[in-house]
């Protein structure tokens, strides 16, 4: 299964689902490193999968290293949690 | 790993949903429970992170209605034609994602000329949500049809079967931007050639159609889906060439008839034969009739003997090399 890779945005081609996971471990570990800076209404999104409403099917994963605010974040969970899943990090 | 992948994007939702929940509390009552809601949300979002490596309920997580938060900033999402010109300025609300299909993308479509067309291809960035200004182009692609080659096959001797597109050699290159750009700021592309000389189709396809009023026809090569030509060619039918005797196969029997022609022609100077015999007996297109063409159509018979399918008349002779008027 090959998947669409988005890197902060910016599509980077097809990739093999273990190249993806593999992907994900690495931004989840720089995130983590950056999160000790993060104030407590803070977090760092590093990852959204993006899926296809009807199947389900895993279609695309953008990583990223995005410091925003709680509230932000909350809303852009809300408001993408119909199609994405959404990965992020606090300093707790 | 993609099962505590997914755990853990359950989780996150999960949490967006208690922060949610946690900041229509806090508009609620902001002085009582905000660093509360702070304190929780945090500390949730901190747990989803690390759910990554454990295993986690199954639960389809919803968003939880919510207030909107107090100030939300509005952001605008520009999106640039493949010249850099302005296709539409999108307004989004922080948070909210951006609505690529509201961006009218058929309209890049186009031809550039008779063998070039255009389209889009991708955006160079894509945020799925607003969280800055952004500008937003798109990226083409652009194939190019090329003819290399024309069919080479243009004599039949029969009207079965299709026209052959043998020799026909047909590429569309295709140029695809990519993100990335080069020194000068230009979209770096990926080239391809894809050859399509395969699925090109011939217009009439069959022999029957193509010769139904002459034994001369023109033959247009279309690439398959499209409804302009590549190329045309000519084709002539050498109907029935070496049936001698018209009785429907070639065989030793009109190479017999062909000696008897080719003696009687020597023993009298006024011996004719008609037009329509010339034009079958006559296979090495020579002018004339003797033993040569005798021993043409025995060697079509030894071949077709041999193999059942049909034996085109151009394995037998090589017609290129004859001074064929």
């Amino acid at each position: 299964m090959d998947i669409d890779l988005y890197i902060d945005f910016v599509y980077h081609g097809f990739y093999r689902l273990d190249d993806i996971e593999e992907r994900f471990d690495e931004y989840r570990l720089m995130a983590e490193e950056q999160a000790a800076s993060l104030e407590d209404d803070e977090v760092i999104l590093f990852a959204i999968y993006g899926f296809e409403e009807e199947t389900e099917r895993f279609i695309y994963a953008n990583f990223m290293l995005r410091r925003i605010k709680l509230d932000h974040y909350a809303r852009v969970c809300e408001r993408l949690s119909e199609r994405c899943r959404l990965f992020c990090v606090g300093n707790g | 790993m993609i099962k505590n992948t997914m755990a853990a994007a359950v989780a996150a939702i999960l949490i967006s949903g208690a922060s949610i929940a946690a900041f229509s509390a806090a508009k609620i009552q902001p002085n009582v429970l905000s660093e509360t809601e702070k304190n929780v949300t945090a500390e949730s979002v901190s747990a989803s992170a690390s759910s990554t490596s454990t295993a986690a309920s199954t639960t389809t997580a919803t968003a939880e209605p919510t207030t909107e938060p107090t100030t939300l900033r509005t952001y605008h999402i520009k999106f640039l034609d493949f010249d850099g010109n302005l296709i539409t300025t999108l307004a989004v609300e922080e948070g909210d994602p951006i609505n690529y299909d509201a961006v009218d993308i058929k309209s890049l479509h186009k031809h550039i000329d008779v063998n070039t067309e255009q389209a889009f291809s991708s955006w160079d960035i894509k945020p799925d949500f607003a969280d800055a200004d952004y500008t937003v182009h798109a990226l083409s692609k652009t194939a190019v049809i090329t003819l290399k080659s024309a069919p080479t096959k243009f004599r039949y001797f029969s009207t079965k079967g299709n026209v052959s597109l043998k020799g026909l050699d047909v590429a569309i290159k295709l140029s695809v931007q990519t993100p990335q750009k080069d020194k000068n700021g230009n979209y770096i592309t990926e080239e391809s050639t894809i050859n399509i000389s395969e699925s090109c189709t011939a217009k009439p396809s069959a022999l029957s159609e193509a010769f139904n009023k002459s034994d001369k026809a023109t033959i247009s090569v279309y690439p398959i889906g499209d409804q302009k030509a590549l190329c045309s060619f000519d084709i002539v039918c050498y109907r029935d060439l070496g049936d001698v005797n018209e009785d429907g196969s070639i065989n030793s029997a009109d190479a017999s008839k062909v000696l008897n022609i080719y003696a009687n022609m020597a023993a009298s100077q006024n011996m004719t034969v008609s037009d329509k015999t010339m034009k079958l007996a006559d296979v090495n297109m020579d002018g004339q009739l003797d033993s040569h063409d005798a021993s043409l159509i025995l060697k079509y018979y030894a071949e077709a003997s041999i193999n059942p399918d049909f034996v085109d008349w151009e394995n037998v002779i090589d017609f290129d090399s004859l001074n064929i008027k």
